[in-house]
């Protein structure tokens, strides 16, 4: 035996150590156009998803191993405070010292508050924090306010009147925007230090960027606050993937261009009001769409006259399976948790082409939103005949949607 | 629901922007992300309304902020 035999011993123990390197649907059946899902579809996938939580606004990206841990929901969860602030409509007669994690404050006489400014939320919501306070005169009261000029609304509160660490759960009456500590007494003259926001409850994280995962770049995003989808509801992680509220809620694959043929695998629920799109044509005329008509039919539609369907419970987790022809429609087919295809009505249901893709909408010659919810949306730009049970095996596999 | 109506569309997307700059969406603090905070739809006038309902208005605003607004029907289900 030639060469250093430590090396293949070690190349041995890193593979023992670290087992096989991670496959994904994606490395086992390539050519994806764009591929979309919570879950990681290849091993060169790293963010799968961005977030924007309804607290304060701050977005962050998140890999699929950091949805099933629950980090994205901890962030969702928590929440940054932006500022120490002196009140501007009744300001304590001394506020210095202000950072984030705290201030020193005195009064002389009269009301006064102060405290920390940049989160805000609605009644009903808790907000936890924690804090250490030196108070060498006074009591002062920490609550939410509605904000730095406007002391109403105020929560139940605390009055703190010993020196030492505090954790404290204040829940709001109103929609709030400031943690304010108020004067207590005058002659009051205290410091705060060490100041955290640890959680605030029942909030809601909404999707702004879906990531393509097909390394093509087809990223599906939403710029509008009030149009993206759902993906954490009042502090829990939806079930069942992402929801499209079925009234103006849209991903967008801009530049996106899928002009021919092409196979598409989605695992879906309709919510069971309102539209049902799953995703359609964006930005052109001429009508594309995948949707679920009536709850009970997964169909397809492409400009023509009658709609490709099959029959399935569209308000349970499914499969969808799709195949468009751009140049002959007695070649559509669809099928439902892995059927056999059906070819019902897809002779007369047009070869309108997909061109850009919408997630939850359609948006051409027509405008429709869809209500569903969203877990994975996979397209090929090709006949995945040949692979589509292996492709339905792997993604039933992970979803466990039917025997 | 409270809208705004606007003469044209990019009004109204000015106004959406200039909230989201107030509210600190992330375009406006980290250069990606969301940028606006709600879309302006065409109403049957023409005109261009804007949801303004958690929108931090001036009293010009409030005084003509309004509930009554009536988009084009949408297009029943999909084929």
């Amino acid at each position: 035996m030639s060469g250093d035999s430590s090396i293949g011993i070690g190349i041995g123990l890193a593979l023992k150590s670290y087992g096989r390197a991670f496959r994904g649907l994606l490395n086992e059946y390539p050519g994806a156009a764009a591929a979309y899902s919570l879950r990681k579809l290849s091993s060169s996938t790293t963010n799968v998803v961005r977030v924007r939580r309804s607290s304060d606004n701050a977005e962050q990206d998140f890999t699929a191993s950091q949805i099933t841990s629950g980090a994205m929901l901890d962030f969702v969860n928590n929440s940054s405070w932006t500022s120490a602030e002196n009140s501007t409509s009744d300001p304590y007669t001394t506020f210095t010292g202000a950072s984030l994690s705290g201030f020193t404050a005195t009064l002389s006489t009269g009301v006064a508050f102060g405290g920390f400014g940049g989160v805000s939320g609605v009644s009903g919501q808790t907000v936890s924090v924690s804090f250490d306070v030196v108070i060498n005169s006074g009591s002062p009261s920490l609550a939410l306010r509605t904000s730095n000029s406007v002391i109403t609304n105020r929560s139940n509160f605390v009055t703190l009147t010993e020196s030492g660490s505090y954790t404290v759960n204040l829940t709001a009456i109103a929609a709030f925007g400031f943690i304010g500590f108020s004067e207590g007494d005058a002659g009051s003259d205290y410091t705060i230090s060490n100041f955290e926001v640890t959680a605030v409850s029942g909030q809601d994280g909404f999707v702004s960027t879906w990531y393509d995962q097909s390394g093509n770049g087809n990223d599906a995003t939403q710029s509008v606050a009030a149009s993206q989808p759902k993906i954490v509801d009042a502090g829990v992680l939806v079930s069942g993937g992402i929801d499209f509220d079925g009234v103006d809620d849209v991903l967008i694959a801009t530049g996106s261009d899928i002009s021919g043929s092409y196979t598409n695998f989605s695992v879906e629920t309709y919510n069971g009001s309102g539209s049902t799109v799953v995703y359609g044509r964006q930005g052109s005329t001429g009508r594309h769409n995948r949707n679920q008509f009536g709850g009970n039919t997964i169909n397809a539609f492409f400009g023509g006259t009658t709609a490709l369907g099959v029959n399935g419970d569209a308000t349970v987790q499914h499969l969808s399976t799709l195949y468009f022809d751009v140049n002959l429609a007695n070649n559509h087919k669809i099928a439902y948790n892995g059927s056999a295809f059906s070819t019902n009505g897809g002779a007369t249901a047009g070869t309108q082409e997909l061109g850009e893709i919408g997630l939850g909408a359609e948006i051409s010659s027509v405008t429709a939103y869809g209500n569903s919810k969203i877990a994975e949306v996979i397209f090929y730009e090709s006949d995945q005949s040949d692979n589509r049970t292996a492709i339905e095996g792997n993604i039933n596999s992970h979803y466990d949607i039917y025997a | 629901m409270s809208y705004l109506l606007y003469p044209t569309e990019q009004d109204a997307w000015d106004r959406s922007e200039e909230e989201g700059i107030a509210q600190g969406l992330a375009y406006h603090t980290e250069g990606r992300g969301s940028r606006y905070v709600s879309a302006p739809r065409e109403t049957i006038d023409g005109l261009w309304a804007l949801d303004v309902t958690g929108y931090d208005l001036d009293e010009i605003e409030e005084s003509t902020v309004t509930p009554d607004v009536t988009f084009p029907q949408p297009t029943e289900d999909l084929m």
